[in-house]
């Protein structure tokens, strides 16, 4: 009977001993994240102290964006207002061909045409400062993974689990270019706008965050 | 009788206020764990162990109260998944709602990344969310114990 309860106790509260321990390990390895003002937790957590959760307002829009210059290998941003993470919400990798790799909830990584990123109020065409054959290998390693798992809070490591910046991230990184210039945990569309790896190509909007 | 009835009820609270608890630290602590890969899989493995656990030992001799436990405690996945089966855009739900339904299934996440792509319109762990509702309030209740044992000791005798 004592043996019982015990069970049912540890039952109980083994996640939330786990939880902790997790947390503690995982901001141990990452002390520096905790006073800088630039992490992207700060950032969700400011936004959710303003009401502002998810990826901001579908507005209807036509931004009149031109994708003239874009090579395989770029990067679209794209955005909406009240964005909890930042100006941007989104990220895809330009694959040549009027298409764009990207990735959703619903359809995992997945290639769309790029014109629907008229309909994002925010938006901006970044130029990746690498070789042709490198921005086409990063293409290639994002094709790889389509179909597969979507999820809005993915950590940088491993590669079972992606959100639409991840793979972006890691397509690069796996060729010795690290885009991401804070080096956090997770990675929000706006470090690429950040990057000092790449240049604006041509941008709209522009409202402060 | 009102007694009875009380100390069934809050036998049955007990044990959906139990399962909530659990599955929303397991949710937190799978999340956490994807950080490290693999220690992912080693949690969702010890959630359903847990979770199984429970409804093997609540302590009811009907099929249906199980049912019941199992069904209030996945009301938001149901909920959720209703939204986005009938495209519900009131209030916006239906933008979120995959969103929400990604977050609350975060303790068995590490299998749904291992599903195979599959070729339907939409990859096959989305469809594997959406029936993810059905799927717990289908299975858990088979592993209720005691269902066992009454029906080997005297089926027609329900109390």
């Amino acid at each position: 009977m004592f043996w019982k309860q015990r069970q049912r106790q540890i039952c109980l509260w083994i996640f939330p001993l786990v939880s902790l321990m997790l947390m503690i390990s995982i901001l141990g390895s990452n002390q520096r994240l905790i006073l800088s003002e630039d992490a992207v937790m700060y950032t969700y957590i400011k936004s959710a102290v303003q009401g502002k959760v998810g990826y901001g307002f579908n507005v209807v829009n036509d931004n009149g964006m031109s994708f003239e210059g874009l090579e395989p290998g770029d990067l679209l941003l794209g955005g909406y207002p009240g964005c909890a993470y930042g100006r941007f919400s989104h990220v895809g990798i330009y694959a040549g061909q009027g298409q764009v790799i990207e990735a959703y909830a619903d359809l995992g990584i997945t290639v769309q045409p790029v014109e629907h990123y008229r309909n994002y109020t925010e938006i901006c065409l970044l130029k990746v400062n690498a070789d042709p054959g490198v921005k086409q290998k990063a293409v290639d390693y994002v094709r790889r993974y389509e179909r597969h798992l979507f999820y809005p809070t993915a950590f940088k490591p491993g590669e079972r689990i992606w959100n639409c910046s991840k793979i972006m991230w890691r397509a690069y990184v796996v060729q010795g270019l690290n885009l991401d210039p804070y080096d956090d945990l997770w990675i929000a569309p706006d470090a690429f706008y950040n990057s000092p790896h790449v240049r604006i190509l041509r941008e709209k909007g522009g409202a402060a965050y | 009788m009102l007694e009875y009835c009380g100390k069934k009820g809050a036998q049955l609270i007990n044990t959906v206020l139990r399962l909530y608890m659990i599955h929303l630290f397991a949710i937190l602590a799978v999340w956490l764990a994807t950080y490290y890969p693999g220690l992912d899989v080693v949690l969702a493995v010890l959630y359903l162990l847990v979770v199984v656990r429970e409804v093997r030992y609540h302590q009811s001799k009907s099929r249906w109260r199980i049912f019941v436990v199992v069904l209030t405690w996945q009301l938001t996945g149901l909920f959720f998944s209703l939204i986005i089966l009938a495209r519900c855009t009131m209030l916006e739900l239906y933008n979120y709602a995959i969103f929400v339904l990604e977050l609350w299934y975060t303790p068995i996440l590490p299998f749904l990344s291992m599903l195979p792509t599959g070729s339907l319109e939409k990859p096959l762990y989305y469809y594997a969310l959406l029936g993810m509702p059905l799927l717990y309030v289908a299975v858990l209740p088979l592993f209720n114990k005691k269902i066992k044992i009454r029906r080997l000791s005297d089926p027609g005798n329900d109390m």
